[in-house]
């Protein structure tokens, strides 16, 4: 257990490296925020008292469900899938194409995402059932007992998340809309 | 370590009273072991204690998501007391106060984890839980490699066990990853020569073969489970006879081996549709197994093996209790029938005994 010599250099490592790693982390969310494509995806009104789970909002989008006609094959939760969706004239999204790599340069009034089933397995033959997918934009963390808040906001009005969106199909969310107006917007770090 | 003492010490004073050795003697004893004992020290647990609920306290902190302070200043913080304890390791350890050195090390990476969770908070990050935990689990087996500390080898090698569960609870199918994470912490610890890590590496090996039953086939592999485990309990019973480091970690390997057969057969028999027939035969087997490595430890003064015997004894009879083979009175039968067995196993034991001592008293 004689480490005396060479320990300085040691500890500065590991603590240069950990540290290292906290900010990339921080620098790549930085940089989707500020250079992803901006989108606003409503946020399907879920049940109340199932929403807000303990500290943080649990966000369901209507690019959640994806029709199961758009994928064949069968596909396990860990492999991800892009789903490009379509915007439609009253602002909403739509998916419109389902496929296991990128599509590459979307239409103007499209967007790619990239997403995971939620759990488990999926077969195309087995039945025509629906897709549910997480994009990684489902936990809005809130601060300590102001849940409630928030929820009962979500009962009466329209609520939308602000969503980046790298080319890749990286999304993470920059803020909430409710009614059209920004309640909480995310600064970038 | 210490019934170890506590039981020499007392029979020291028996003997000493009997006269078979000398009041010097004893003296000596007792030097020799205050000399060789020193293993892990109440202040050394006490410290990775308080440096395991500081690192409890950080995610509490996260997870309250205070906004008294900006977040950027959260994480500062957290990088801040993250370098402190890194800076107290060092001081504590280059004055050679090595236990509590190891557990600021422990604080640190926990440090570490917090920062991951507070940065997938600030930014709503809800990717894949299990990456962040395998991250956390890296930053942990850096600073137990770097820094060579066990207490942050042990949290890598609990965080390897705590990705892999996770993800296989997410995608349902066996995660086959988790062999290079266990491999690289297992590695650290046969570097270290660590014993409590190789058992808990061994431990969280364990139940993983054990979750392949649930998982490949269907969920019906539970007889694979059962076959992999007799195979290692063989491969150690083999390996008794082998010199060297092999016979000294064989009676430990037999542990885990049989653990994971007995598993295995337990998921077989009692989570599955068997007809009663082949669910007697099973259990005769079974009883049979235990009680060979009953025997085995009895023989051999290995009190892991006994114990494992007697538990997983126990574990069948009141399972079998509970499934009923076929109906409660042929649930009876089986049972009177194997009380009977074992009353005669424990006869034959007694004579074996007896004809033992006779013949040890013949001989001298």
């Amino acid at each position: 257990m004689t480490l005396k010599r060479g320990i300085w250099p040691a500890m500065a490592a590991v603590a240069v490296l950990q540290s290292a790693a906290l900010g990339w982390m921080v620098a790549e969310r930085m940089t989707l925020l500020e250079s992803g494509r901006e989108i606003v995806l409503p946020i399907v009104p879920v049940d109340p008292r199932s929403l807000f789970r303990g500290d943080y909002v649990r966000l369901s989008y209507e690019v959640t469900r994806v029709p199961g006609r758009l994928l064949g094959g069968s596909v396990t939760s860990g492999e991800p899938l892009y789903v490009t969706i379509g915007r439609k004239p009253d602002g909403s999204y739509v998916p419109v194409a389902v496929s296991r790599t990128h599509p590459g340069v979307a239409a103007p009034d499209e967007v790619v995402l990239r997403g995971w089933l939620q759990r488990g397995r999926w077969d195309a033959g087995s039945s025509a059932r629906d897709l549910f997918l997480r994009y990684g934009i489902e936990s809005y963390f809130v601060p300590e007992g102001t849940g409630l808040e928030l929820e009962d906001m979500a009962r009466e009005k329209k609520l939308a998340a602000v969503v980046a969106v790298d080319r890749h199909g990286k999304s993470a969310i920059k803020g909430l809309m409710i009614d059209g107006r920004l309640v909480y917007e995310e600064p970038l770090f | 370590m210490w019934g170890y003492r506590a039981r020499l010490e007392r029979d020291l004073a028996r003997w000493r009273e009997r006269g078979w050795i000398s009041e010097a003697a004893v003296q000596e004893i007792g030097r020799d072991l205050a000399a060789r004992g020193r293993g892990i020290g109440l202040p050394t647990t006490l410290a990775v204690l308080g440096a395991v609920l500081i690192g409890f306290a950080a995610m509490s902190f996260v997870a309250a998501n205070w906004q008294e302070m900006p977040r950027i200043a959260r994480l500062g913080l957290l990088l801040a007391a993250l370098w402190g304890c890194y800076g107290l390791a060092g001081a504590l350890l280059a004055r050679g106060l090595d236990g509590f050195g190891h557990a600021a090390v422990l604080a640190g990476a926990g440090l570490f984890g917090a920062g991951i969770m507070l940065i997938a908070q600030m930014y709503h990050i809800d990717g894949n839980p299990p990456d962040a935990v395998l991250a956390w689990a890296a930053g942990a087996l850096l600073a137990g490699a770097l820094l060579q500390s066990n207490p942050a080898l042990a949290l890598a090698m609990l965080l390897v066990g705590l990705w892999s569960g996770w993800q296989t609870a997410l995608v349902e199918a066996v995660h086959w990853p988790f062999l290079v994470g266990w491999a690289a912490v297992a590695a650290a610890f046969l570097w270290r020569r660590w014993r409590p890590g190789l058992h808990l590496s061994a431990l969280v090996l364990s139940a993983w073969i054990v979750s392949l039953g649930y998982l490949l086939l269907d969920g019906h592999a539970h007889w694979a489970v059962a076959l992999i485990g007799l195979g290692i309990a063989g491969g150690a019973l083999a390996a008794e006879t082998l010199p060297g480091i092999w016979r000294r970690i064989a009676p430990a390997v037999l542990c885990y081996g049989m653990a994971i057969a007995y598993a295995g057969l337990f998921a077989f028999k009692f989570f599955e549709k068997r007809d009663p027939g082949t669910l007697a035969l099973l259990s005769v087997l079974a009883m049979a197994m235990l009680l060979a490595a009953v025997f085995w430890g009895w023989r051999n003064e290995h009190k892991p093996v006994l114990w494992l015997g007697y538990i997983g004894f126990s574990a069948e009879v009141l399972a079998l209790y509970f499934v009923t083979i076929g109906t409660l009175l042929g649930t009876s039968v089986f049972f009177l029938m194997a009380g009977l067995i074992v009353i005669g196993l424990s006869w034959l034991a007694y004579r074996l005994h007896t004809q033992q001592s006779e013949t040890r008293e013949a001989l001298p």
